[in-house]
């Protein structure tokens, strides 16, 4: 006991030091904000000579955010001319280029931010299941996630480097600008880099050393330094772009003020912050899936499908389930923005790139098909779910109706003379009265009725057995029954009421969408204790089109990502940094929505083409040991690490 | 189809005589099933070379068919898929992907098409090294909110003047004077005006009697422009006066001080357009400057902004304001009486009382609105006033503009506000 | 009205909860109408308190046209 004691101790120790040394760049910057944000401090005795000739011309500046003065630490933002100086080009136009460049990046970026914080949720979860079996297959889940992000890895940081170079080719004056703004944190960056490196390959290489005991834990808690790393990473790489829409931390003329802290903490960063993890969650969740699906359609053995038909069930879940705060985290972004510059919100939401959004609401309706038809395929794979396959159509039939009503523009579509005469689709300020209740109505309903799909895909193969199971059952139907009701009446009340009260009501049927999956699969969870199997669910026995309900769920989430990432980069307009830095390139005009989203399809399935060959290399590598491939069924029970 | 099919061999002819080759061989060699392997591969990269043409051809293009590029490949993969089973799963799947963004795609190319224009042009505004020419076209963008707008009715830009002034000939102007042929008009009626007293400001008998103590009057045409600008209330056309106040009131706002606050240099851009467009010589940008710093003392004169938002997307008033704050700035009070709101006595347009006023007219048998309610009433008279005109009033005497000169918010606290006012009871509270 | 009053529905709920717990001690639960009835009884409550409260949490009217 007392060696196991010793060990312990030794062991916090050292994840101790570990972390210390991984947090010390943080550490070292707190301190320089502290002092006034790392002015890159020149040898004192030069500073002081420096002081004596400015003395009389200590310039000082406001804040164009905060507010408060600083003294002028910095050069203003330059002001470019169209000209081979300021923008540089090849034959082509330099910002598809670097939105290309960009785009690549941040989809294998956000991979790769995204599988650690898998991996850590899963091997947590292996480490507390009792039951060996499934602890095990935990453990060797989360194995191959690492496994996956790691190609995506070092694909990432070429691209970063890619990235860099394009930038720094294309938009000499720009780069140089924010380099200049941010040099105070550069270091930071790559020292986290470093550091995330370092990290994921010791998480990577030591988790057959580190399989036992509390070995165990502390590769765990490591996965949770790496996590931590990762976000950091992330949250500087967000300053960058937070600083280019609502710059603060200089001043008028986009001269930094000593305050590096006000440059990253901006108006949007927070917002964004949570908005990208959550979105980079469910997009790892997404591609995930999307690997899982592909190895389930080329697999050879039954083993094999079994495998990875759990494994993209699991990972659909996850993508899903961080799918649903997502659309809140846009709410506060958007809040935010309309509190930054309403011009900034109307040009958004009703304005320039208001079909933008019309397109997302669309896209926001195929996920939830997409989910809701991977649920019903999943049924297939359960003895006793046949009860529910016929009622299958008739939620069919809700969820097409309600998609319908949910994309309907509210204003028609005219022509590009009739928009340019309204700037915009919509009035651009009676388009806010439009009537929103009924759209409201029809996501409620898709939503409600995914959790419906749901609920009966958690009951599929199991009976209840509580004495009150048919109070339950009533129960229940009563109360979907009713919230569907609920719903579509607050809808039809909207027309009746004047704006100002009908604004309100989509608050109401939120709340019945959420009593419904709380409630409901709260009280299914209580009604299914001890419930009779009516047999296993049977991995692997699912038909090959859930795989690409999947891959269309993986598909349009990476599509909707691309979108959304426009919108938030074009809504810039033509600045730069937004007020402080025009672009004065021959590109400084807004896309139309056809070349966007031809763009972003070329980006997509650039990603999926690229991301695909990296998996398909992945079981080129496999072939080669066919023997271990077999070991590696679930049920066998596989031992982790031997496929690298 | 045609073009499509030669641009495509152009461009793969090279893979595809490799192929041909590979066909070749396989024929020698008997082998029927590579043959046909090869074949089906031949015609993938024919397909697949067609889409890459299609692509380039319309990258940049106005025509709406890059999406068939996405369905091209997705039946070449589809096909592969079929007769290479070994890669079968992963070529499906690529082949799904492209359809999905196909049709995302092809649905972003169906949505009606806006280009975002490029910006405005940059220009540090240097009006004091201007040509005349130059100096009254940015004064025209600041009266009408645009070069060449300064014909458009309802035109309107950051200076608010066209809200009262009609410019040119003919136009109503029934709220000011129509300034057409204002710099002759200054010349040869307001100065030698009795009721002006040139050079004797004490005399006079207007609210104000100078523009500052001790600045006197004009003694110019410029002296006069400037100095109405600066003091509105020291000589008020005949006529133009705020009602009940027997002309000795006007309804307009010092264009120097808030919510207008036009600087100096603008003033002058602004009175160069007003000479420049009647085809005639302009004092020089020093002189109009210095005839406004005879009427407004240096601590008054407002710094010459930015002008990083003006022009027609102006907001008049964001709704964050009070609501008497928002009647004031978008200048409903100069024409309309609103109980409650101090400063709102204008006769110009109907007394606004419509928690009484609105029900009324809506079921009178002249109105031809949409309106059922009292707000909807009251939203519709501000956005599209000619809707209904109340008995006795000129129509098209409100600007159309209010709809876009005012937020969601500013709109909702003015319905708010005037449908809870009745004749009869006090007035509601301002919020 | 009293249905505009968010008290009626209070006590509604209320009568509810008891039906289901008198259904349960009389072993009525099983009885399809009976527990249709509480079933219906509890929903309906329900969401009405949640349509009233949400909207005055935002300081708005839910019973808007009722009251006219």
């Amino acid at each position: 006991m007392g060696r196991q004691n010793g060990k312990k101790i030794w062991s916090i120790m050292a994840l101790g030091a570990m972390m210390a040394i991984l947090l010390l760049p943080v550490a070292t910057s707190l301190n320089a904000l502290a002092s006034g944000g790392g002015e890159a401090p020149p040898a004192p005795a030069v500073k002081a000579e420096g002081d004596k000739k400015d003395e009389a011309k200590v310039e000082k500046g406001r804040d164009v955010y905060y507010k408060t003065e600083g003294i002028v630490a910095g050069a203003p933002a330059p002001k470019t001319t169209d000209g081979t100086k300021d923008y540089p080009r090849y034959n082509f136009e330099s910002r598809v280029l670097l939105w290309f460049a960009n785009q690549q990046h941040l989809y294998y970026g956000s991979f790769v931010l995204a599988v650690p914080i898998f991996c850590m949720i899963i091997e947590f979860m292996g480490v507390v299941t009792k039951d060996k079996a499934m602890a095990k297959k935990y453990d060797q889940l989360a194995y191959d996630f690492i496994k996956i992000s790691l190609t995506a890895y070092s694909l990432t940081a070429i691209l970063g480097g890619i990235l860099i170079f394009t930038f720094l080719t294309l938009y000499p004056a720009f780069f140089g600008y924010l380099s200049s703004i941010f040099r105070p944190v550069m270091h930071i960056y790559a020292l986290m880099f470093v550091a995330e490196s370092g990290t994921l390959y010791i998480y990577y290489y030591g988790w057959d050393k580190m399989k036992e005991g509390l070995l165990k834990w502390i590769h765990l808690s490591m996965s949770v330094i790496l996590n931590v790393i990762g976000t950091v990473l992330m949250m500087l790489a967000n300053s960058w772009i937070g600083f280019m829409m609502s710059p603060a931390g200089v001043d008028e003329q986009g001269r930094f003020l000593g305050n590096i802290w006000h440059v990253i903490h901006t108006a949007l960063w927070n917002p964004l912050n949570v908005h990208r993890i959550l979105g980079n969650m469910a997009f790892g969740g997404g591609v995930v899936a999307a690997y899982a699906a592909y190895r389930f359609l080329s697999a050879k053995t039954d083993e094999e499908r079994a495998h990875y038909d759990w494994m993209g069930y699991i990972a659909m879940a996850l993508a899903v389930a961080f799918l649903i705060p997502l659309p809140f985290a846009g709410y506060w972004l958007m809040r935010e923005v309309y509190a930054y510059r309403q011009q900034m919100g109307i040009t958004l939401m009703g304005g320039l790139l208001a079909w933008l959004f019309i397109i997302q609401a669309t896209m926001i309706g195929i996920l939830f098909l997409s989910t809701n038809y991977y649920l019903w395929q999943a049924l297939g794979r359960m003895r006793g779910a046949e009860k529910y396959q016929r009622y299958i159509k008739y939620l069919v039939f809700v969820l097409v109706v309600g998609f319908l009503v949910f994309i309907t523009p509210h204003t028609m579509v005219m022509t590009p003379a009739e928009l340019k005469a309204m700037g915009g689709q919509q009035h651009p300020v009676l388009g806010n009265y439009g009537v929103m209740s009924a759209k409201n109505g029809g996501i409620n309903v898709i939503i409600t009725t995914t959790v419906l799909s749901f609920v009966w895909y958690m009951r599929g193969n199991k009976e209840p057995m509580v004495p009150w199971k048919k109070f339950g059952n009533i129960f229940m139907g009563t109360f979907f029954g009713l919230a569907y009701v609920n719903i579509i009446w607050l809808a039809i009340y909207g027309y009746y009421i004047p704006a100002n009260v009908r604004v309100g009501l989509s608050v109401p049927q939120v709340a019945t969408t959420l009593s419904c999956l709380f409630f409901m699969t709260a009280l299914n969870g209580v009604m299914l204790k001890g419930a009779k199997q009516m047999g296993p669910i049977e991995w692997g026995k699912i038909s090959a089109r859930s795989q690409y309900a999947i891959i269309m769920l993986a598909t349009a989430f990476t599509w909707m990502m691309g979108l959304m990432g426009y919108i938030r980069s074009s809504v810039r307009l033509f600045w730069h940094v937004n007020e402080i830095m025009r672009d004065n390139s021959p590109w400084a005009y807004t896309h139309t929505v056809g070349f966007a989203a031809n763009m972003i399809s070329f980006n997509v399935l650039f990603f999926w083409v690229s991301i695909l060959f990296v998996f398909w290399l992945g079981t080129l590598g496999a072939k080669k040991a066919p023997v271990e491939a077999k070991a590696h069924a679930p049920g066998r029970v596989p031992e982790p690490a031997h496929g690298h | 189809m045609k073009e499509l099919l030669v641009s495509a061999l152009g461009m793969g002819w090279g893979v595809l005589a490799v192929l041909a080759g590979l066909l070749v061989y396989h024929f020698t060699k008997g082998n029927r099933d590579g043959a046909f392997k090869v074949f089906i591969g031949m015609l993938a990269t024919l397909m697949i070379f067609m889409a890459i043409a299609n692509y380039k051809n319309n990258f940049f293009a106005e025509s709406r068919l890059l999406p068939v590029s996405l369905v091209l490949i997705t039946a070449t993969t589809f096909m592969m898929a079929l007769y290479f089973s070994n890669v079968s799963a992963l070529l499906k799947i690529g082949g799904f992907m492209f359809l999905v963004a196909a049709a995302l795609s092809g649905y972003g190319n169906w949505l009606p098409q806006v280009e975002g224009g490029f910006p405005p042009k940059e220009e540090k505004l240097q009006f004091d090294s201007m040509t005349s020419q130059q100096l009254a076209d940015e004064g025209e963008k600041i009266i009408f909110g645009g070069i060449g707008q300064s014909s458009v009715q309802g035109a309107i830009g950051k200076g608010q003047c066209p809200l009262c002034h009609g410019f040119q000939k003919g136009f109503l102007s029934e709220r000011a004077p129509n300034l057409f042929g204002l710099p002759e008009r200054a010349e040869k009626e307001r100065l030698t005006d009795p009721n002006y007293h040139k050079g004797e400001p004490q005399k006079r008998a207007y609210a104000d009697k100078e523009a500052c103590p001790g600045c006197g009057t004009a003694t110019t045409v410029q002296e006069y422009i400037a100095e109405s600008h600066a003091c509105p209330n020291c000589y008020v056309a005949a006529g133009f006066g705020v009602k009940g106040t027997n002309d000795k009131e006007s309804p307009m706002p010092k264009i120097h001080k808030p919510p207008i606050s036009l600087s100096l240099p603008e003033l002058a851009a602004v009175d160069t357009w007003l000479y420049v467009r009647e085809g005639k010589e302009p004092p020089s940008y020093e002189d109009i400057i210095k005839s406004y710093e005879k009427f407004i003392l240096e601590a008054d004169r407002p710094k010459q902004q930015d002008d990083k938002a003006a022009g027609p997307t102006q907001l008049l008033a964001d709704g964050t304001e009070p609501v008497d704050q928002i009647f004031a700035k978008a200048q409903c009070v100069v024409c309309h009486t609103i109980p409650g709101i101090p400063g709102a006595t204008g006769t110009q347009g109907p007394k606004l009382e419509e928690g009484t006023n609105a029900p009324n007219r809506i079921h009178d048998s002249a109105y031809k609105g949409t309106a059922k309610t009292t707000p909807d009433y009251i939203m519709e008279s501000i956005v599209s006033p000619s809707s209904y005109v109340v008995k006795g009033f000129p129509d098209n005497l409100m600007p159309k503009i209010f709809g876009q000169k005012l937020s969601a918010g500013a709109l909702k606290k003015i319905v708010d506000y005037l449908s809870q006012v009745k004749a009869g009871a006090p007035p509601p509270k301002i919020s | 009205m009293i249905v505009t009053n968010p008290l009626f529905w209070f006590a509604l709920l209320a009568i509810g909860v008891v039906l289901l717990f008198v259904g349960k001690k009389m072993d009525l639960l099983n009885n399809t109408a009976y527990a249709a009835v509480v079933s219906v009884v509890i929903v309906v409550a329900y969401f009405h308190i949640v349509d009233h409260y949400l909207m005055e949490m935002q300081g708005l009217d839910y019973w808007y046209l009722f009251r006219k």
